[in-house]
């Protein structure tokens, strides 16, 4: 089988027309990678920038009361991943500026895509476009007639009248085509590699090389697919036709129309009922900058006997902290409760999403790489939590200060110093650990394998069917 | 009506016709006969304007076929070696198709009367052509030729794929339409059907025509020795 | 004669072409869903205003029977509140800007999911506020995209010409017919225009009637009737680039594995790659502004602050120089309030000026994008397709201005009332209303 590989390559690297695009191919590829990686790099300096404008803002407070500072709040940046100039996922879309602040839990806001008119639909020259949509175009080009055409031209017969099994005539035609796009697939990882050098650790590279698989297997479904269909018909336009049909609808119709079903099927509230709902719920609860507020006395009247005391002013510590940090909780609850919710709704959204992998492979793929490229929805969200997590620590830390920094209750004019505020902790994004977050493809990977399967059980049957005349 | 004179044309160097000279009148059949790459499609292409001459004249009716080939083809009718037509069209679908092409718009009927007259059994008409035999599609085309009514008739391996009766048939159809006053050119291997049908012929080798004969001088067997010796020598 | 033959001739070759058909098909009803896509969006958007609009009403009757009527205007719970005074009085107006959505969105929903479409004015709003974010939507469906109808315009539409014209021509030079046809009829180009022009009648057809169904989902034709003949004139610009180009291909072309290749990489090529090309190299030149300067008005509001009173009211005096001759500028004890009140003004300005920079970033980004038309058609028909249906970058771009324009009004009116110390009663508050609301 080895020789008649390097045979069917030795026709690809002798036909100039393909030669010339599979170098095209490579070129384009390398090109990519490196126009990413240099708008990684501009995105990664203008993001350190403006973190560190944050951060200088911050602190140099040099005085400030500290619930004045929790609505003064502070600003986190979307972090750029080295991982998009291979799949930049959902990051265009979603926003890029997240405040920080008391009483609220705001939404990332100011995205890519809002700043300027569309440039395009498809996103921008990554190497998930490169690999997702023409390389499969190339593999379908290269491998339509390669048993089609061997029967139309009658080298078929005579191929099979030399002994050669047809089972192996097949895979190895198959075999061939799928290791070049696997050569094109490694190029771009070596690409990209050397162009991120010593950012290269092994959390980037496991994703990687799951990556590259995911790439892999759907390379071979479609090649695989594409024989199939070589053996089936005898006029290899009319494989060249139906392939292009698979592509046009698994690639352009199938995922458009899947997702915006599955957004039918499990509605995400709208922006005016979801802040609506949020505010009911919030009203039900305590108000911090409300003295009459009810549930402030009960408070009031809880702290009171908890330090022994009588009224607020003999309190040892400053009772407008307490009040916001309960207020804080409250709300706490609340924006859990509802974020939640939607976090539910979009789980629920991407499941079945996944689930459309069953009749289109590339569902699988582009979930996959852009999962493993640590850029969807997903990890979005996770990177969402985890400013929601430090918010909540960052606001707890300040309305302590303002409860138990030295201030007495109603001391409004009270301000904490610079060492203090110095000593607030800046948010640090972790990346989420990719063994963290693997489970959530395995289905994707499943349905793909599965995909694999049946295209080699179609190659097996297509030799099994395979007509001479 | 077709005048060949001095042509010579080269591929890359190689000399596909040297000097030819021909002059073909009104109701004559002139046949090429020669090997495979002795020169009968060249001159064929040339005639129809696919390809010009490196030099010398090649007319019909008085017209220069390269510098006038669109009004020359007006009055060309051209059956190939392989008459390929849309295999979803019926013989009577791409008749009335190519006739369209020509200009010309028949009635059902006439179509029919085409078709038949070319040899179509009346029940292959209506059928698609992708269930035709070699010989079926090659009727039609010899029909798509009669029904443009040309003046010039340049026919390549006519009867190629031709069973002996369809044979017989085009034979017939030919010199009716020289006795018509058409003037036809037919490249063949074929040296019986050649000396059957032509008033002259022709023998080509290496792009020069080695001999002219007119058909009533020579049986068809002193033809045959004739060409071999010429293809020996 | 000899053309119209031809031209009615083909549709026997294309009723004959299952895959074509198929693929026609496919595309009406791509182009359908589309329709309905943008319908349902359409429809969303407006049923959204409506009940944001009912909301922002009974939120008004309900001041009015609370406090106006009672003449009770300050809460007991919100002692600090007064509805009788302009500033209270236009906080609780709830006045709301909306973009309201084109009937035409029903052709391109465009850039409507990444911008919001209503907007609550109040004098301390900016048009880049959190609130005026886009609807909640899963951002792998939109980076995924939406089917709409200028989506199956601008990516279907060429693969369907593609299909319908791959074998036009390289398949007679392929089974070696091309000959005879020549013979038959001397000119190749016309041939094959004739050809290739039945394909584009039946597309505009098809395009036609879907451009009816879109009439019938939402009244374009009441509404913005021009909408339909520009959405027309665009689609049909389009399918002629397409229809030109890949006559080019058809014309040289000699057989069809090499002409549809041909014809996929220019598919490829201006569908994909180049707009790729381009925003990638867009977004290196220009990364995403993360808005600091318009962070940055935090501080900056906080040294308006801190100034003396003095040089403050200087700044609201240059600014509003109407408020020299107000009856509460005349009485020194009472300008201190006013003053306060006021300061929404001055940061309205700051927020303004940062905003300056911000949007100058954004219109180079564009110039850089417009710059790239003239080779990069499918961005082009894309934003026009956009701007027919009101929902291009610049149509929401006007439209914060109007945000930002009313705001300014708000402010205005606010600050100038508090300085002449103008008391409002539920005339002075409907009056407000029905001001504010208006550009």
């Amino acid at each position: 089988m080895w020789s008649m590989i390097k045979n069917e390559w030795r026709l690809l690297i002798r036909n100039r027309v393909l030669l010339g695009v599979s170098v095209g191919f490579i070129g384009l590829l390398v090109l990519t990678i490196y126009l990413g990686n240099e708008e990684s790099k501009e995105q990664s300096e203008r993001y350190e920038k403006a973190k560190a404008h944050m951060c200088e803002q911050w602190e140099s407070i040099k005085e400030m009361n500290p619930h004045g500072a929790a609505h003064y709040g502070t600003y986190v940046f979307k972090p750029n991943n080295s991982l998009s100039s291979l799949d930049e996922g959902v990051n265009n879309i979603t926003g890029n500026v997240l405040r920080v602040e008391g009483h609220v839990q705001n939404e990332i806001v100011h995205s890519e895509a809002s700043q300027s008119q569309v440039v395009s639909k498809f996103g921008k020259l990554k190497g998930s476009l490169i690999l997702q949509y023409t390389v499969p175009l190339l593999l379908i080009f290269l491998a339509f007639q390669s048993i089609s055409g061997e029967k139309q031209s009658g080298r078929l017969k005579l191929l099979l009248m030399q002994g050669t099994k047809p089972s192996k005539l097949i895979f190895s035609k198959a075999l061939s085509v799928w290791l070049l796009g696997n050569l094109l697939l490694l190029i771009t990882i070596l690409a990209y590699a050397l162009f991120i050098g010593s950012d290269m650790n092994s959390e980037i590279f496991t994703r990687t090389a799951f990556l590259a698989l995911s790439y892999s297997l759907y390379y071979f479904v479609l090649t695989a697919l594409t024989i199939y269909f070589s053996i089936r018909w005898s006029n290899s336009n009319v494989s060249l036709t139906t392939m292009l049909g698979i592509w046009i609808v698994w690639t352009i119709f199938l995922p458009n129309i899947i997702m915006s079903s599955v957004e039918n099927w499990h509605k995400l509230p709208s922006r005016e009922e979801f802040k609506t709902a949020m505010d009911d719920d919030r009203s039900q609860g305590l108000d911090g900058h409300n003295p009459e507020d009810e549930r402030s006395k009960e408070l009031e009247e809880q702290t009171l006997k908890k330090y022994g005391v009588d009224s607020v002013s003999q309190l040892p510590i400053n009772f407008d902290g307490i009040v916001m940090q309960a207020d804080e909780e409250y709300g706490n609850k609340v924006w859990d409760k509802h974020f939640g919710d939607l976090r539910k709704v979009l789980t629920k959204q991407k499941q079945s999403y996944q689930l459309g992998g069953i009749i289109n492979p590339f569902i699988s793929l582009q979930n996959m790489s852009m999962g493993f490229a640590g850029n969807d929805n997903l990890h979005h969200q996770e990177f969402l939590v985890q400013v929601e997590k430090y918010r909540r620590v960052f606001i707890k830390r300040l309305n302590d200060e303002h409860a138990y920094g030295g201030s007495k209750s109603g001391e409004w004019g009270w301000k904490a110093d610079n060492a203090f505020f110095k000593s607030v902790e800046d948010f640090v994004y972790k990346p989420t650990p990719f063994a963290k977050v693997v489970s959530n493809y395995v289905m994707d990977l499943v349905l793909l394998l599965l995909w694999v399967l049946i295209a080699c059980i179609l190659l097996i049957l297509g030799t099994k069917k395979m007509r001479v005349l | 009506m077709i005048k060949i004179e001095n042509a010579v044309k080269s591929f890359k160097g190689q000399k596909a016709i040297e000097n030819l000279t021909l002059e073909i009148s009104q109701g004559e059949i002139f046949g090429l006969l020669g090997a495979n790459g002795a020169g009968k499609s060249t001159t064929i292409n040339m005639l129809l304007g696919f390809l010009s001459p490196d030099s010398g004249v090649v007319q019909i009716d008085h017209k220069n076929c390269s510098k006038d080939s669109k009004e020359v083809r007006k009055h060309i009718g051209y059956i190939p070696e392989n008459v390929n037509l849309y295999p979803y069209l019926s013989g009577i679908e791409n008749l009335d198709y190519f006739s369209r092409l020509a200009g010309l718009k028949y009635a059902k009927s006439e179509l029919k009367d085409f078709l038949s007259s070319c040899g179509l059994q009346e029940e292959a008409h209506k059928k698609k052509v992708s269930t035709y035999s070699k010989g079926m599609r090659q009727k039609v085309g010899i029909a798509i030729a009669y029904a443009k009514k040309a003046k010039v008739y340049l026919l390549d391996e006519p009867a190629s794929g031709l069973d002996p009766m369809a044979s017989n048939e085009l034979s017939q159809l030919l010199k009716k339409l020289a006795s018509e006053g058409a003037a036809i050119v037919m490249a063949s291997h074929d040296i019986f059907r050649v000396r059957e049908v032509c008033h002259r012929i022709g023998i080509l080798k290496q792009g020069k025509l080695l001999k002219e004969i007119n058909s009533e001088d020579v049986s068809a067997n002193e033809l045959e020795t004739l060409y071999l010796d010429f293809m020996k020598n | 004669m000899k053309y119209r033959d031809l031209f009615l001739y083909e549709w026997k070759h294309f009723i004959r072409s299952p895959f074509k058909i198929i693929a026609l098909v496919l595309f009406v009803v791509a182009g359908v869903y589309g329709l309905n896509k943008g319908a349902s969006l359409h429809e969303q958007h407006e049923r959204e205003i409506e009940k944001i609009e009912k909301r922002a009403s009974e939120d008004r009757q309900k001041v009015i029977d609370d406090y106006f009527i009672t003449g009770e205007l300050n809460p007991e719970d919100r002692p600090w509140i007064d509805y009788g005074t302009p500033f209270w009085s236009i906080w609780f107006s709830y006045v709301h800007h909306f973009k309201n959505p084109s009937p035409a969105m029903v052709y391109s929903i465009g850039q409507s999911e990444q911008f919001g479409f209503y907007k609550r004015v109040t004098f301390w709003a900016s048009p880049y506020d959190a609130d005026l974010a886009e609807e909640i939507a899963n951002p792998e469906r939109l980076q995924t995209g939406t089917l709409d109808f200028s989506f199956t315009i601008l990516f279907l539409l060429p693969l369907v010409l593609l299909v319908l014209l791959y074998n036009l021509k390289s398949w007679e030079s392929e089974q070696g017919f091309m000959q005879l046809i020549l013979v038959q009829m001397p000119s190749k180009n016309i041939w094959l225009a004739s050809r290739v022009s039945f394909y584009i009648f039946l597309l505009v057809a098809t395009i036609l009637a879907l451009l009816l169904v879109g009439t019938a989902l939402t009244p374009v034709f009441e509404h913005s009737p021009e909408a339909f003949t520009q959405m027309l004139f665009f689609c049909i610009a389009y399918l002629l680039f397409w229809a030109a180009l890949y006559f080019i291909f058809l014309s040289g072309s000699k057989t069809v594995l090499g002409n549809t290749l041909k014809m996929s990489t220019a598919y490829l090529l201006f569908a994909f790659i180049i707009p790729a090309s381009v925003h990638q190299v867009l977004s290196t030149q220009y990364p995403p502004n993360m808005m600091t300067d318009f962070i940055d008005v935090r501080d900056r509001q906080q040294e308006l602050y801190n100034q003396p009173d003095s040089l403050f009211q200087a700044k609201l005096n240059e600014l509003y120089p109407e408020i020299l001759v107000s009856s509460v500028y005349k009485d020194s004890t009472k300008r201190g309030a006013a003053r306060n009140r006021s300061a929404a003004s001055l940061v309205n300005e700051l927020k303004k000026s940062s905003l300056l920079l911000i949007e100058e970033e954004f219109e180079k980004k564009n110039a850089f994008i417009e710059g790239t038309f003239w080779f990069s058609p499918v961005s082009y028909f894309q934003n026009r397709f956009n701007t027919i249906s009101g929902t291009h970058f610049d149509d929401y771009q006007t439209y914060r201005n109007d945000v930002q324009t009313l705001i300014d009004k708000q402010i205005r009116t606010m600050v100038l009332d508090t300085w002449n110390n103008k008391k409002i009663d539920r005339s002075g508050y409907e009056k407000y209303i029905q001001e504010l609301e208006k550009l």
